[in-house]
């Protein structure tokens, strides 16, 4: 009986290690070039529809593609870029779930030499990503200042206009991008006193909010209200995004009688999209994420076949221990006149949805 | 036949739940890349859940904070190295100490305030994690402290032996022929001081185990060397393994386990024991928080993230029975070992996530059922 036993284990393992061997010779297709994407989590909807997208526009280009999403786990990510590694992957698109965090996943890809492209979010503290794919940042900020500027047409102003800020989370890079952008837009007319910030609060670090909250916002956006525009309009609001727009909105709704502020935003959230249509939000920046895409797609052609890969910054992003060549997207804005065409016909939102 | 079954259902289901993977994943699994990441994704498992199976031997006794304590010393370290600038050895010290402290206390409560071990472990789960979070969120803006010495992550990740990826590295090879040599070497050694026949079952496991660190062998030759975490974890398992079968100490916890009633009888301290027990479980998770900690480069407050789960799963499937009882080290490593397959199958195989925990939790729960069925007439 023992025997018997003894001898299914034996012919089990002996499968196995045959198994092994002929695994071994397994040959990869050497003309399939493979791509593997780390997502954090296909429950966060951006994630999601983009990964997707990329997918199918990389099977056309004859890609095959490897989507792994680490339900939000950074020990997971870790893990699962090793396997894309050891799927024998050629190049990966990694969106970090937390920027710092990928240690040894990093190393490993650096020891196969296979190039990382950071997708939006910069993965810092190593020097294994390639290349960096995002929206330029700072020309977020610009076009919101720009966009004031034009509005108010403030080379001719004959009046001084009011304007406060409210920029984004400390922890977050980006932030300190899009506040600065803006500013540098609007700094000669606040010189000239064209602009003026009755508040006084006028740094990255006063107009802060974090985790780009939008009670946050809105409890920040009542004081200044209530403390400084009692008997004064103010005309101009300039929210870095819409998150903290939205807060804005709400406050100038409850304690606030004056004219109703030009609001910036940025990301085109859908109900902020609601609030341009009903007045309450002039505009907001759409980074079009198809852009980011095609950008992406276009990266991954170029390191496959070997060419110079065109990137349009290299001296912003740093990430700790290198600065990361970087292909920057240019955003857009959209006001009242040209949401609805531009967000359906990008297929970003549907015509329903916007109504 | 059912007695065979019985001594051997975990391998048998080893085995089993193996080839199921290697089919299903059309030998992928097999590639020496992926044999290494199972020791290099998993350490964590197969460490904890050898004091896991410490922990468990003294009878219902369990701990569901390792997890989190893993964050809480992730944390410690990155305050200790990044923001304090404490160099490794310092650092490990007080790594250390903390670990102790932790082991003295929650044993303590269990063991001689007779507080259940499973409430005392979850203030535990929830006040580290909550540390750690806070600690770091103290630190740094961003959700990690980064900074780590790089000695420090020399010491407990990367390779040993290291060799080129596209070469074979023959250093990796020749360790582990020497390991499964000495440690098979050791084992009839030990076999024949007790004075019991050398069966044919003795040679075949020796053959087995010697096939099998061959296979990890060349597996780390192809694939730049040993991994540090797989030497760590060959220290714990195999100092547990001699302690519990050779000192008074350890054979007194498998009586303990086996009985406690005649253990008592027979003058075994049982409250020391069991704080003993905890004590090694927090000094394991201690050593899997620094391991953590190099593996990610970062104190993250993502360190830790159901380790507790998957370590109690590990000994669920190794047979260490929540009830105590005798207890072998060696099949909680076989459990250990499995978990790690299925990690490492379900995300090979590229499942989504929700069904990966669907999958796993019917493996698991199956498979105790198979060996409760086939254990049945001890149960009763």
């Amino acid at each position: 009986m023992k025997n018997e036993t003894l001898k299914i284990l034996k012919l089990i393992f002996m499968v196995m290690i045959l198994l092994g061997a002929l695994s071994g010779c397994k040959i990869k297709d050497p003309d399939v070039k493979i791509i593997g994407i780390s997502a954090p989590s296909n429950d966060i909807q951006r994630w999601a529809v983009e990964t997707i997208q990329m997918k199918n526009r990389l099977e056309e280009k004859g890609y095959e593609v490897i989507i792994q999403y680490a339900s939000s786990d950074v020990s997971m990510q870790i893990s699962q870029i090793e396997n894309l590694i050891g799927k024998d992957a050629d190049v990966l698109i990694v969106i970090p779930v937390e920027a710092a965090s990928l240690g040894e996943a990093m190393d490993m890809a650096i020891e196969h030499k296979i190039p990382i492209i950071s997708y939006d979010m910069l993965i810092t503290n190593t020097d294994a990503v390639s290349y960096y794919t995002t929206f330029d940042n700072y020309k977020v900020g610009t076009i919101q200042g720009q966009y004031v500027r034009d509005k108010l047409d403030l080379d001719h102003a004959d009046r001084t206009y009011n304007i406060e800020f409210t920029a984004g989370d400390p922890g977050d890079n980006n932030a300190g991008f899009f506040y600065k952008g803006a500013v540098d837009v609007l700094k000669p007319y606040l010189d000239s006193g064209v602009l003026k910030i009755i508040s006084g609060q006028d740094s990255f670090g006063k107009c802060a909010t974090p985790s780009w909250n939008t009670e946050k916002a809105q409890q920040r956006a009542e004081n200044i209200l209530a403390s400084y525009y009692n008997n004064q309009d103010v005309d101009i609001w300039l929210a870095s995004n819409d998150t903290t727009a939205l807060g804005v909105s709400s406050a100038l709704a409850t304690s606030y009688k004056g004219n109703y502020p030009i609001i910036t935003g940025q990301d085109c959230t859908l109900i902020n999209v609601r609030n341009i249509l009903n007045g309450k939000q002039a505009m907001s920046v759409f980074k079009d994420p198809a852009m980011l895409i095609d950008a992406t797609v276009n990266m991954i052609d170029e390191i496959i076949l070997n060419k110079p890969v065109s990137v349009n910054d290299t001296s912003t992003y740093f990430n700790g221990i290198k600065t990361v060549p970087s292909y920057l997207c240019e955003p857009t804005y959209v006001d009242k006149d040209n949401c609805f065409e531009v967000l359906t016909s990008s297929g970003f939102y549907t015509p329903e949805q916007l109504k | 036949m059912k007695r065979i079954l019985k001594l051997y259902s975990t391998e048998i289901v080893f085995g089993f739940v193996s080839l199921l993977f290697i089919i299903l994943t059309g030998a992928e699994i097999l590639k020496p890349m992926n044999i290494t990441a199972i020791f290099l994704q998993n350490s964590y498992i197969f460490i904890l859940a050898t004091g896991m199976a410490i922990c468990m031997t003294s009878r219902g006794n369990i701990d569901i904070s390792i997890g989190s304590f893993v964050c809480f010393i992730c944390a410690m370290g990155g305050v200790f190295m990044a923001v304090m600038k404490l160099n490794t050895g310092f650092t490990i010290i007080l790594l250390l100490i903390l670990g102790l402290l932790w082991g003295c206390l929650s044993g303590y409560l269990i063991s001689y305030l007779k507080i259940p071990a499973w409430v005392t472990t979850l203030g535990g789960y929830l006040s580290f994690r909550g540390l750690g979070v806070a600690l770091i969120n103290t630190f740094s803006t961003t959700g990690s402290i980064v900074g780590i010495d790089q000695s420090f992550m020399k010491l407990f990740s990367g390779k040993i032996f290291s060799s080129p990826i596209d070469s074979f590295g023959q250093g990796s090879l020749l360790f582990c022929i020497i390991l499964a040599v000495s440690a098979i070497t050791y084992k009839l050694y030990s076999l024949r001081k007790e004075g019991s026949s050398i069966t044919n079952s003795v040679i075949f496991g020796c053959a087995l185990s010697f096939a099998v660190s061959l296979v990890i062998g060349v597996s780390f030759s192809l694939t730049g060397g040993v991994p540090v975490s797989f030497v760590w974890m060959l220290i714990v398992v195999g100092i547990t393994q001699i302690w519990i079968e050779k000192s008074a100490e350890g054979r007194k916890l498998i009586m303990l386990g086996a009985n406690p009633e005649n253990a008592r009888i027979a003058g075994v301290n049982v409250k020391r024991a069991v704080f003993m027990t905890y004590i090694f479980m927090a000094l394991c998770a201690t050593l899997t928080g620094c391991i953590v900690l190099s593996r990610f480069h970062a104190s993250s407050s993502y360190a830790g993230v159901n380790f507790e789960m998957d370590t109690i799963a590990a000994c669920a499937i190794g047979g260490v029975s929540l009830y105590g009882g005798k207890q072998r080290i060696l099949k909680a490593i076989l459990g250990a070992a499995l978990i790690g397959i299925i990690n490492l199958g379900l995300s090979l195989i590229g499942i989504d996530m929700n069904w990966q925990w669907i999958i796993k939790g019917i493996i698991i729960v199956a498979f105790v059922s198979f060996d409760m069925y086939l254990k049945k007439d001890r149960y009763e």
